[in-house]
């Protein structure tokens, strides 16, 4: 059941499949909403806490 | 200076054993590269000596400058990198971290021995037997495991994009290594691939294509993802876009190895697969440049100050530059001309040494000093001498490489009036020697440039400060 799944229906459009979870990818990527959190994380290396210079 | 009594102690032993083993075997893999690029020229330097013929020696040059160099500037980029954005100190500590540095050094070692003396199992860039092949793979787990281990303690919730590019290098090297290298041995240092024929060339290629994907691209974008931002001094200039940048090349890059094959017995479907996704490519490429530059955007000026500054930006100028020519010679009638000639030594090298040389040069500058607890290197000009020497001698080369390839393969599809190939090859052999005397002009400023920072890191480390400007401020630092 499971085999038959994969080899007609997953098998043959894993470009399809790869493609939505690319777009998925951009689509969560920029979202509004999540603009503000994900830039926040580019600060990530300004922010070193042993940085004696 | 003050010292933060919460700060994480940093485990920075290593990363200082990685980050003066990669300019000793950037030297020496620069240095092999523009002596076999004389052999090319004059073939007299052959010496008539197996040992130092072009053929053992060409993978000498291309594992020192890309494992032995790249390597080890990885692993003191990737472990500096991953406890700084993770706020956590090396899983493993020195301990693991040693038996790193001191089984990839003794790798380096024993693997150009094998290929000075003969012993190769003919997959390019994969020249080890299988016995050196295991002893790698113990070196890499370890390094999987420090890196996986640190990630997992760290401290700061997010994993940072550089982290998610080394990470996936680490993942990618394993399974291409592991795949491309399964033969069957027959002695201690004779083994052959279970692969033959053209499965045999797209393991090789598959392998081969990724491997610059993956190790020169993607771990070497980890290094411009942090070291770009921290000289600036400011946060990448899209955290978005880098995400999509990673995605992008991640599900790309790992089909685009047939495009090594076009027009060989490797069926036309898996050429055109190749070709496609070589050409969609451009998407992250776009995306990496883009970022890289634009992180800039206000700061230009540190482009004109800071030599440093512009090892880094020039890298993504060429990593830009070239990641659009590799597509372009992926097309199947660009590829056409463009395929066995020198012009893919050019784009290899427009590649290898502007955008892997040049960030590798630039993350070096940046973290010797703040690994020794110098202020700055030695000195700024000597940066800037080094960088002006090594892209003279780059432009020098890939020029010559274009004019060369193009003609040579223009000289060999050229037919005369009654349908007879108009040159014998000898004839197109003589017409590169000027373009190859270029091309080891072009290195030895090259290795000449990497020469003025082997000073220029010695110094540092001795805690000189040449730059007077830089000397009040580091006097008044310390």
């Amino acid at each position: 059941m499971l085999v038959a799944f994969v080899d007609n229906v997953l098998r043959p459009f894993w470009v399809l499949w790869v493609i939505m979870i690319f777009i998925g990818i951009v689509f969560y990527s920029y979202r509004p909403k999540n603009k503000q959190r994900l830039e926040e994380y580019g600060n990530i290396p300004l922010k070193d806490d042993n940085e004696e210079r | 200076m003050s010292i933060n009594t919460e700060a994480t102690p940093y485990c920075e032993d290593v990363i200082k054993k990685f980050a003066i083993a990669a300019v000793f075997w950037g030297v020496v893999g620069f240095l092999a590269g523009d002596f076999i690029a004389l052999q090319l020229a004059f073939p007299v330097l052959n010496l008539d000596l197996e040992w130092t013929s072009f053929g053992r020696l060409r993978p000498v040059h291309t594992s020192a400058v890309i494992f032995a160099f790249g390597g080890n500037v990885l692993f003191a980029t990737s472990l500096y990198i991953v406890q700084r954005t993770s706020r956590a100190s090396l899983f493993g500590g020195n301990g693991l971290g040693g038996f790193i540095f001191y089984g990839f050094q003794s790798f380096i070692v024993l693997a150009a021995l094998s290929y000075v003396l003969g012993f190769s199992q003919g997959q390019e860039y994969a020249e080890p037997e299988w016995i050196l092949d295991l002893y790698l793979t113990v070196i890499w787990v370890a390094y999987l495991i420090a890196f996986a281990g640190t990630i997992m303690k760290r401290k700061e919730p997010h994993i940072y994009v550089a982290n998610w590019f080394f990470f996936a290098m680490i993942l990618t090297i394993a399974m291409l290594h592991l795949g491309n290298n399964i033969a069957i041995p027959v002695s201690l240092t004779k083994s052959y691939n279970v692969f033959g024929g053209v499965q045999n060339a797209m393991t090789q290629w598959w392998y081969g294509h990724n491997a610059v994907g993956f190790f020169l691209t993607a771990g070497f974008l980890g290094i411009m993802y942090y070291f770009v931002p921290k000289r600036a001094n400011r946060p990448v200039y899209s955290y978005r876009l880098s995400i999509v940048h990673f995605w992008a090349l991640i599900f790309l890059y790992i089909w685009a190895g047939p495009h090594h094959l076009h027009y060989t017995a490797l069926p036309d479907w898996a050429q055109t697969l190749g070709m496609t996704f070589s050409v969609m490519l451009w998407m992250p490429s776009w995306g990496g440049m883009i970022n890289g530059l634009m992180t800039l955007s206000g700061a230009w000026d540190k482009l004109r100050t800071d030599p440093v500054m512009r090892f880094l930006v020039s890298s993504v100028a060429f990593y830009g530059m070239s990641t659009f020519e590799g597509p372009m010679m992926s097309i199947k009638a660009v590829n056409s001309l463009s395929h066995y000639t020198d012009w893919g030594i050019g784009h290899v090298h427009s590649g290898a040494l502007g955008w892997v040389a040049f960030v590798s040069f630039g993350a070096l500058y940046d973290l010797i000093p703040k690994l020794w607890g110098r202020k700055e290197v030695y000195s700024l000009k000597l940066v800037g001498v080094h960088f002006w020497v090594a892209t003279i001698g780059i432009v020098l080369y890939i020029t010559a490489m274009w004019i060369s390839g193009i003609m040579q393969g223009l000289m060999w599809r050229a037919y005369d009036s009654l349908g007879f190939l108009q040159y014998s090859f000898i004839e197109t052999v003589e017409a590169m020697h000027p373009y190859y005397v270029i091309r080891a002009t072009g290195g030895f400023l090259f290795v000449l440039g990497a020469l003025v920072m082997v000073y220029n890191v010695y110094k540092t480390i001795k805690g000189d400060v040449a730059d007077e400007a830089y000397a009040s401020a580091a006097s008044g630092a310390r």
